[in-house]
């Protein structure tokens, strides 16, 4: 009998555990739909004055509306934000960055729009391309021409070009999403020393192992599939541009970031190393004081 | 005309048919893209074979889906796998489910069908060509719904 009631208990608790997985949510990814701008050009003029990467814009976010995902809306979070830096015209590239990285966007999708007038009638090359915010890893790229046509009415032209390529484009990116969802997201890390640190990535240890040498053990081991990948390493400094962790951690709860730094830290202070930490989204900077 | 020089003419055409008929026939069950088409609908013909035109027709549009789900269609707004990258291992997953979607359920996604003339006495060439506009948003939805392939998204 005491048996058959601990057998009870065990379906029933296994099942409750399921319906629990099941019901957490898996936290989908931000992604933010921006214009393409060059070097001189500021995202905020551009969405101003390019009628046409306002339109391909609204398009794609159409394009993810259309499959139940919202996006990030560029206008709304330039507002929200009031940043003067973002209307400055210098130095653009970084104010992009900034950008991104203040609107917490996990991924952002470049739009590209080219207006091609030739004897043989006019055209639009549309360029979409994703990118994740963190690693800089490209996503999913697409390009189309739209047919040509005597016409000045680009308009036509953008949302012709557009919705033929949208699909195909949302299909490549889901299948990044499949590819993470069965290896895991990326994050990358940058690993660096205060000034009156008495560590550098050279300290060596008593088992004769650098640093470095340890905290890429670490990494081999708390990596998904041992999947990381070092940009350089020099005695101040370890640049982790790409390593993939869970979307889940094995009791089916969402896997936090801050949970993966905690257990660095724990681990660094194994080796008698404090450290501090900084996080922006999918990447993480450790300080080794 | 007599029937000395009918004989031969009658012969000669029934052995033509004959022969041909031994012949093994390629099936390629191929589907290639229409035409360009707005998102969410995808404008495919698809080649058909059977010795009736409503089985080739059949045929073909089976073919049409099949290859949409497991392939993709080459420059069209569906031209990976609406399976996804393991479709192989999906539809044997969920192989009763597809099979029956391609069997019976195709009519349910198509908003537009042509078919080609019968062509019966062509054996190394499809039987029938049909052409399709296929609702590819709610075909989507449909093994959203269903959980063959996952929503957008991880």
């Amino acid at each position: 009998m005491k048996n058959i009631i601990l057998y009870i208990c065990v379906i029933m608790l296994s099942t409750h555990m399921t319906a629990q997985e099941e019901t957490v949510a898996k936290i989908q990814p931000k992604i933010m739909v921006i214009p393409y701008t060059s070097v001189d050009k500021s995202i905020a003029d551009e969405l101003k004055n390019n009628d046409l990467a306002r339109l391909a814009i609204s398009n794609v976010k159409e394009a993810f509306d259309k499959r139940n995902f919202p996006t990030v809306d560029l206008a709304a979070k330039l507002k929200l934000l009031q940043n003067d830096r973002v209307m400055e015209l210098e130095n653009q590239v970084s104010i992009k960055q900034e950008l991104i990285e203040l609107s917490g966007a996990d991924m952002y999708i470049e739009t590209e729009t080219t207006i091609n007038r030739s004897s043989g009638g006019n055209s639009v090359t549309i360029i979409l391309s994703a990118y994740d915010a963190y690693t800089g890893i490209s996503l999913a790229n697409k390009s189309a021409v739209s047919p040509r046509f005597y016409t000045e009415s680009f308009e036509k032209l953008v949302d012709k070009a557009v919705g033929e390529m949208t699909d195909d484009f949302m299909n490549t990116l889901q299948m990044r999403f499949d590819d993470i969802n069965e290896n895991g997201r990326m994050l990358a890390m940058n690993i660096s020393f205060s000034e009156d640190s008495e560590y550098d990535m050279d300290y060596e240890f008593e088992d004769l192992d650098m640093l470095s040498d340890k905290i890429e053990d670490w990494l081999e081991s708390n990596s998904k599939g041992a999947y990381y990948h070092i940009q350089g390493v020099t005695a101040t400094k370890m640049i982790i541009d790409e390593m993939r962790v869970p979307l889940k951690t094995e009791n089916g709860q969402n896997f936090r970031v801050s949970k993966f730094i905690q257990k660095f830290r724990k681990f660094l202070r194994t080796l008698d190393i404090d450290s501090s930490r900084d996080l922006q989204g999918g990447r993480i900077f450790i300080t080794i004081q | 005309m007599k029937i000395n020089t009918a004989l031969p003419l009658i012969i000669s055409i029934l052995l033509t048919i004959g022969f041909s008929s031994c012949n093994t026939p390629r099936f390629t069950g191929q589907t290639v893209m229409h035409k360009a088409t707005e998102a969410g609908t995808l404008s495919v013909i698809a080649s058909g074979y059977g010795d009736l035109k409503f089985v080739s027709v059949k045929n073909g549009i089976q073919n049409a889906f099949r290859n949409i789900l497991l392939n993709g269609i080459p420059r069209s707004n569906q031209s990976t796998p609406l399976l996804g990258q393991n479709a192989e291992s999906t539809y044997k997953a969920n192989k009763r489910f597809l099979d029956n979607l391609i069997e019976n359920e195709t009519d349910a996604f198509v908003l537009e069908q042509k078919n080609s003339k019968f062509e019966f006495f062509k054996i190394n060439t499809p039987s029938s060509e049909v052409q399709l506009l296929i609702n590819l948003a709610a075909l989507r939805s449909h093994l959203e719904q269903n959980g063959v392939i996952r929503e957008f998204g991880f």
